[in-house]
């Protein structure tokens, strides 16, 4: 009886509260299930290029309030693009980046050394913009280079990373390994240029 | 491109279709292929294929579609409303549950109402009573001290009596008679004792002290008056119907009931028939008030059905959290905004019904060829045998009047 007197003084109370209820149970279906976030491209990208922040321009009202999906920029950032952006401004989906690409960049561009054996942090850390130290072990020489892209394969730990030399530079490099090394993302090379597989 | 289109609609159907189930429909129905068009990929290709197959065949189709809605919503408007009045309201816990709802707001209004019946009673019993204490207090005051006052308009028990009842004239139907009764004993006291013709406070708190109990008075005769209508306009039956809208509903129909032995359910559309014959003017507003409900009834109809739809729709698609929160939260309010202005609307339609079964009853009595009763209480016993008969299918015996052609 005293709850039947609770319920008709606070009936208005009670409904409200079970919408409210109702409503944050379907917003939490949505967020933990959405479909992923759109964002659009701050600047032209290539294919298999892997995301970073300053990739990213958040699209602006009242588009981004319509879009469906709850992710953030993180969700992005570290992945790899499968098609192509040529352009900035283009809308970047969720489903058209990748976590494994399956070919590389311009291989004429780029030459690439594996980062298999270092630690998976480093290159977890490691992104296009970063330079890297790179050694010839037999001159023992050194140099600090920019790193274009950074792409992984299927497996963990088969990641790359994308590196312009010159013609003399890539000439002279015939093979490439890597090893473990305290400092983050160090390449060290013994004789001539990888291959990406 | 609305208005001509409206416009056209409007000579060719009627009114109270065109704005009691056209308009809300195709409100509704933009708002509702808005949302579709923005959020589905689907629905998006699928509109701009058909529109550049044949753009006017898909706006044919569009039209014709949204119509046929309309007929179909204008066909089924009674059974919507009749809904929202709780009238199929299934379990008998939950019809009871709600009528108690209901018959706590109508408790509500009713302790107001009898709050301020007593304090009606009570102020116009004392009013003379206080007024002549007073009267006689004054002239003993200035028959004992003529010219002399020491009366304190600050300190005095009498000034600081009114002064509390001033504060307290803000809520009047608070102030109960004993309240006023100490003020009239402490001014009582300083009136016998001092002339209230040589000190001008003490002049302006005697007519002050009059006046406020008539303000008192006035405040309980018009919360009286308000409640009155109110219980009137808003309540009905005994028990009370489930919804604020059925109780409205019930209201009307016993206004009839009480005043005419009149049941409307069973002479309404014979009445409104008698008014189309003769041309009355009153039936415009009628018909004017009906379609106005109609269309706040679509509204609340279309505005629930649209929030319940999006909101599973959102989530099954797992749709943009921004516009599902949007129609969570925005969706009810105007369902519920909808149901209330409705409710309102009602109102103001059956205050239309009322007026015209005032007006119109002796003509409906003469279209049924029945002699017309000369008493208030031959009226009530007349409808009530004619409600009975028609309800039950009973004969009863009734002389005709015909009247020659």
């Amino acid at each position: 009886m005293k709850l039947r007197t609770f319920a008709l003084e606070w009936f208005q109370v009670i409904v409200w509260s079970v919408w409210a209820i109702v409503v944050a149970g379907g917003l939490a279906i949505i967020a933990t299930s959405g479909e992923p976030r759109v964002y659009l491209a701050a600047k032209p990208l290539p294919a298999n290029h892997r995301l970073i922040e300053g990739d990213l321009a958040e699209a602006g009202w009242p588009y981004r309030f319509l879009v469906p999906g709850w992710r953030t920029r993180a969700a992005f950032v570290g992945r790899y693009l499968i098609r192509r952006i040529p352009s900035e401004g283009e809308v970047i989906e969720f489903g058209a980046t990748s976590g494994a690409p399956s070919f590389p960049v311009n291989r004429s561009v780029l030459g690439w050394f594996s980062l298999a054996g270092l630690p998976v942090a480093d290159v977890a850390g490691l992104d296009p913009g970063h330079r890297i130290e790179i050694c010839n072990l037999t001159k023992g020489q050194c140099g600090d280079l920019l790193v274009e892209a950074v792409v992984c394969g299927a497996t963990a730990g088969d990641c790359w990373a994308g590196i312009r030399l010159s013609n003399a530079q890539r000439d002279r490099l015939i093979a490439a390994t890597t090893t473990k090394s305290p400092k983050p993302a160090i390449v060290v090379f013994t004789h001539g240029a990888g291959k990406h597989p | 491109m609305f208005t001509s289109v409206i416009g056209a609609l409007t000579s060719a159907l009627p009114k109270y279709f065109i704005f009691g189930a056209y308009v809300p429909l195709l409100i509704f129905s933009f708002v509702n292929f808005g949302l579709a068009y923005v959020l589905s990929a689907a629905v998006r290709s699928a509109v701009q294929s058909a529109y550049a197959a044949s753009a006017p065949l898909t706006i044919g189709i569009a039209f014709v579609g949204t119509v046929a809605a309309a007929y179909i919503v204008s066909s089924i408007n009674d059974f919507l409303r009749r809904f929202l009045e709780g009238r199929f309201v299934g379990p008998e816990a939950v019809r009871r549950f709600l009528s108690d709802r209901q018959q706590l707001r109508r408790a509500a209004r009713q302790t107001t109402n009898r709050k301020a019946i007593a304090q009606r009673l009570a102020y116009r019993s004392r009013r003379p009573g206080w007024t002549e204490r007073l009267r006689v207090a004054a002239n003993t005051g200035h028959a004992a001290s003529p010219g002399r006052s020491s009366y304190d308009p600050v300190a005095d028990p009498a000034a600081v009596a009114l002064d509390g009842l001033r504060d307290a004239l803000n809520r009047p139907l608070d102030i109960d008679a004993k309240t006023v009764d100490a003020v009239v004993n402490a001014l009582v006291a300083a009136l016998s004792v001092n002339d209230k013709l040589a000190d001008a406070v003490l002049y302006r708190d005697h007519e002050q002290l009059l006046l406020m109990i008539d303000t008192i008075l006035n405040a309980a005769i018009i919360s009286e008056n308000e409640n009155t209508l109110y219980l009137n306009t808003y309540f009905g039956g005994a028990m009370p119907a489930p919804t604020r809208m059925g109780n409205v509903a019930d209201a009307m129909q016993g206004y009839a009931i009480s005043r005419y032995g009149m049941d409307l359910t069973l002479f309404l559309s014979r009445l409104q028939a008698i008014l189309v014959k003769n041309d009355a003017k009153d039936y415009p507003i009628v018909l004017d008030a009906k379609t106005q409900l109609d269309f706040l009834i679509a509204c609340t109809w279309f505005s629930a059905v649209t929030t319940l739809t999006w909101f599973v729709a959102l989530i099954a698609m797992r749709g943009s959290p921004g516009v599902y929160v949007a129609v969570a939260l925005a969706g009810p309010l105007v369902s519920w905004w909808f149901y209330l202005l409705a409710t309102e609307n009602y109102v103001a339609y059956a205050l239309a019904v009322r007026a015209c079964v005032d007006v119109n009853r002796f003509a409906l009595l003469r279209a049924l060829e029945l002699p017309l009763p000369s008493t208030v209480h031959a009226e009530l016993r007349l409808w009530s045998a004619l409600s009975h008969a028609a309800a039950t299918g009973t004969a009863i015996e009734l002389s005709y009047e015909h009247t020659p052609k």
